[in-house]
């Protein structure tokens, strides 16, 4: 009998599903299990070795499971060894672990290495290795964030690495002219705008993803490339070095305008080293 | 200048596969299906929900309208596609719906149940050519499959509802055209309903469309946040419809 409730690939307990028996869950990003992250020292002559977070490259991550399959037979074992391979037969699988339930990565197999070593294998246990790269380097909240944005100062919260939002700009049933997406630190101190030279019309609205650099400008429905619309500053990106995560303070985004009063939102998928 | 960003996609194991939260972790807010279906949506009107906060979201003329809420109580509110009397939504469907298990798991706003509103439906052109969908009905759910030659049936489940109910719909249609609906309200234990008689699916199957939030005509419309609608092959349980 496996032990449940630690590993989940694709929402599907291990233990439950496959007998898998957890050893080890190495190298993945987020917390999921123990971690190498990948972090440059910034070697400073006076100060010394210190953390620029702007020197933090985020890479594809090697991870490995190492586990045992304890089934009943061995007919079972090799059932269960061949539902865990085929799962990544498809490409990606979301990671999920005891160790942080909030968060999934994406990982896909490199190689695989089931032994059945006798007698064990005659009682159905398998030890099991995966390797396994996590392309994006990072890992996910499980549900993304979404927040209203008006000319007050809204908080995002974020992860431990940039997230990249989605914001939408609304005409608002009437008119808005000139708006301006406002990103402050914490403090208060602003660190990024962006602007735009547009009049929205009560039907139309802009959407800006920082993910994709893209701007699309939605007229009734109709959707049009709005790149040209965007005159001032850069696109916004939530940073943690622009909160206080221990202490709950994150970057605000306000939303303001030359004319007509500012709706909006903000979406996006927090993402932790 | 931002960089662009790129991320690893999954591909669903399902046949169909739409999730709201992924749609908008999908980097590009975009509605199509993890299963690789396209989208179409229009609500001419704006439209306001609660965000992540829990303060009030105005969307505008067009934009998809997503609400954050507690679906099933874990305390991470979760984005539901909140579709109202003037949302429109139906993505691209290829394929006879035999031996299939559809999957539907929504934040039920409906605090008075209104006629036969629609939560899925299968179908472009009506009865001429057969359809199959689950409502919303006076008592509780049912689920409806014409096979276009003038015959269907229904399969119901009687249960009583509340608004901010967090409603799990199963509904299994079996290779000779019965359909078993199954109903599971705030994780209980699931209510499974009779199964319908036989009812031959129509030669030729033709319904290029699934509408969610309405039937196959932009018709029948309800004020549901819908989660997620999956389908897989097979008569498959609530657990396995559960996860990825």
């Amino acid at each position: 009998m496996a032990t449940t409730g630690v590993l989940y690939l694709n929402d599907r307990d291990v233990g439950s599903d496959w007998s898998l028996n957890v050893a080890a869950i190495n190298g993945f990003p987020g917390g999921l299990g123990g971690m190498t992250r990948d972090v440059a020292l910034n070697e400073d002559a006076q100060a010394g070795p210190v953390l620029d977070p702007r020197r933090i490259r985020i890479r594809p991550k090697t991870a490995e499971i190492r586990g045992y399959i304890d089934a009943a037979s061995v007919a079972a074992a090799i059932t269960a060894l061949d539902g865990l391979r085929a799962l990544f037969a498809e490409g990606p699988v979301a990671v999920r672990s005891v160790y942080a339930p909030d968060r999934y990565c994406l990982a896909h197999l490199l190689s695989h290495d089931g032994v059945a070593v006798a007698p064990a294998v005659l009682n159905g246990q398998v030890e099991i290795t995966l390797s396994l790269m996590v392309p994006d380097g990072v890992a996910f909240r499980l549900e993304p964030d979404g927040y209203a944005l008006s000319t007050a100062r809204t908080a995002c919260p974020v992860g431990t690495a940039f997230s990249f939002p989605a914001l939408t700009i609304n005409g608002n049933g009437g008119s808005l002219t000139n708006p301006l997406v406002t990103l402050r630190d914490a403090g208060g101190q602003t660190v990024q705008t962006m602007g735009f030279t547009i009049v929205l019309a009560a039907n139309d609205y802009l959407r800006v993803d920082s993910a994709r650099g893209a701007i699309d400008k939605s007229v009734a429905g109709t959707v049009t490339d709005g790149m040209s619309l965007w005159t001032s500053g850069d696109f916004p990106i939530i940073r943690p070095g622009d909160a206080s995560v221990e202490a709950g303070g994150y970057a605000t985004v306000e939303l303001t305008a030359s004319a007509g009063t500012t709706k909006g939102g903000i979406s996006y998928l927090r993402r932790y080293l | 200048m931002t960089q662009l960003l790129t991320r690893a996609t999954r591909r669903s194991r399902y046949l169909f596969d739409w999730e709201a939260g992924d749609c908008l972790a999908a980097y590009q807010q975009s509605l199509a299906a993890n299963s690789g279906q396209a989208a179409t949506f229009s609500r001419a009107a704006t439209a306001t929900g609660l965000d992540a906060a829990g303060a009030t979201r105005t969307f505008a003329h067009s934009e998809p309208n997503f609400e954050w809420d507690d679906l099933d109580g874990d305390g991470i509110l979760t984005p539901t596609l909140l579709l109202g009397t003037s949302d429109r939504l139906y993505l691209d469907y290829n394929g006879r719906p035999a031996l299939r298990t559809w999957y539907v798991e929504m934040n039920d706003k409906t605090a008075t149940a209104a006629g036969s509103t629609r939560i899925i439906e299968i179908g472009n052109s009506g009865a001429a050519t057969g359809f199959l969908n689950i409502r919303r009905s006076a008592t509780g759910f049912d689920a409806v499959h014409d096979n276009g030659d003038g015959t269907a049936v229904t399969a119901t489940v009687t249960v009583t509802i509340a608004s901010g109910d967090r409603v799990e719909l199963r509904l299994v249609v079996a290779s000779t055209g019965a359909i078993t609906l199954a109903v599971t309200k705030n994780n209980a234990t699931e209510v499974v309903g009779s199964a319908t008689g036989v009812n031959t699916f129509a030669a030729a199957w033709n319904q290029a469309r699934i509408s969610i939030g309405c039937d196959y005509a932009g018709a029948n419309r309800a004020t549901q946040g819908i989660h997620r609608v999956r389908e897989a092959v097979g008569t498959q349980t609530r657990d396995y419809m559960r996860v990825g």
